[in-house]
């Protein structure tokens, strides 16, 4: 497990992994190309020696995992950015989960998108992600609104998020993604 | 026009794509943090042999990609439709990677050239 030193704002980073839960890999720290890199690594060594149920796959425990962190790469410039895996004790469910600092404005445009997202029926996103995969817009780096989007659909819409207080003008905005051995 | 060979990384995949055999082949996973960069020379590309006179074929064999790799794929994809008819791609997937099929789908919903969905055994 990576070293961490949470807790110094309002809010322990670990108070997002349950209590029937054991981290596997965090991190918390500004997140670079070459954190990028370290984790997915170590992520793919710890699958195989794990004993998860056999309906969680790697490839699907590693897009959520490339997703999320390549988020914070994009988005999160900040040192107090948290990414975390963690297994439950059966070995049943996986949570991939990252939290970082927004600013209420982006708070508001995260909350609005997951909510709309959360409410969509796995065919309706399909058919959404095809209307951006053919006619969306683009970022800089080549994404365009699509990450949240299939995470939603990889998690069959077990994706949850919360802000918790953290400073005067930001807020700490929690991404946590559930893998199920049975997602329906 | 030169040949494009390129070994693949942790996060890109393995480029070859062969003027005179006319062939392009992507293998591997594609998770670059900035994909335009590293996608962008394979269109333009893409573009210079699919306007010349002859078959094309396309051969994508991906472990995995991110959601940006996925547009730039579109993107190579729509480059090949606009400049050819004559060419066909082949799409290869694990047998029990379903997202993976999917994907093959929906790239092929979209796409108005020849679309082979191709199972593999698992490696």
């Amino acid at each position: 497990m990576a070293t961490l030193n949470s807790g110094t704002k309002n809010t322990d980073n670990y108070d997002l992994v349950p209590k029937d839960h054991k981290v596997m890999v965090s991190y918390r720290g500004e997140f670079k190309s070459v954190t990028s890199e370290y984790l997915l690594n170590w992520i793919e060594r710890f699958y195989s020696r794990q004993e998860l149920h056999p309906n969680i796959k790697l490839k699907g425990l590693f897009r959520v995992s490339v997703e999320l962190i390549q988020n914070l790469i994009h988005h999160s410039k900040n040192s107090d950015s948290f990414f975390f895996v963690s297994k439950s004790d059966n070995g049943e469910t996986c949570i991939v989960g990252t939290s970082n600092p927004v600013t209420n404005d982006q708070a508001s445009i995260l909350s609005s998108t997951l909510n709309v997202l959360k409410n969509t029926s796995q065919s309706e996103l399909r058919g959404l992600k095809l209307n951006v995969l053919d006619e969306g817009v683009r970022s800089s780096h080549g994404g365009g609104g699509m990450g949240l989007l299939d995470l939603t659909k990889i998690s069959c819409g077990n994706i949850n998020y919360e802000f918790l207080p953290w400073t005067q003008d930001k807020l700490l905005f929690c991404l946590t993604i559930q893998l199920h051995s049975t997602p329906d | 026009m030169d040949n494009i060979i390129i070994s693949g990384t942790s996060k890109t995949p393995e480029v070859a794509f062969l003027t005179s055999a006319r062939t392009m082949k992507l293998s591997g996973r594609s998770i670059p943090e900035n994909s335009i960069d590293f996608y962008a020379p394979l269109i333009e590309w893409a573009d210079g042999l699919c306007n010349s006179e002859g078959f094309v074929e396309v051969n994508i064999h991906l472990e995995y990609f991110n959601t940006s790799s996925s547009k730039c794929l579109m993107d190579l994809l729509k480059r090949i439709e606009a400049s050819t008819e004559n060419a066909s791609i082949n799409w290869y997937y694990e047998e029990d990677d379903e997202d993976m099929l999917e994907a093959g789908e929906d790239y092929d919903a979209i796409i108005d050239l020849p679309f082979k969905l191709i199972a593999t055994e698992i490696r």
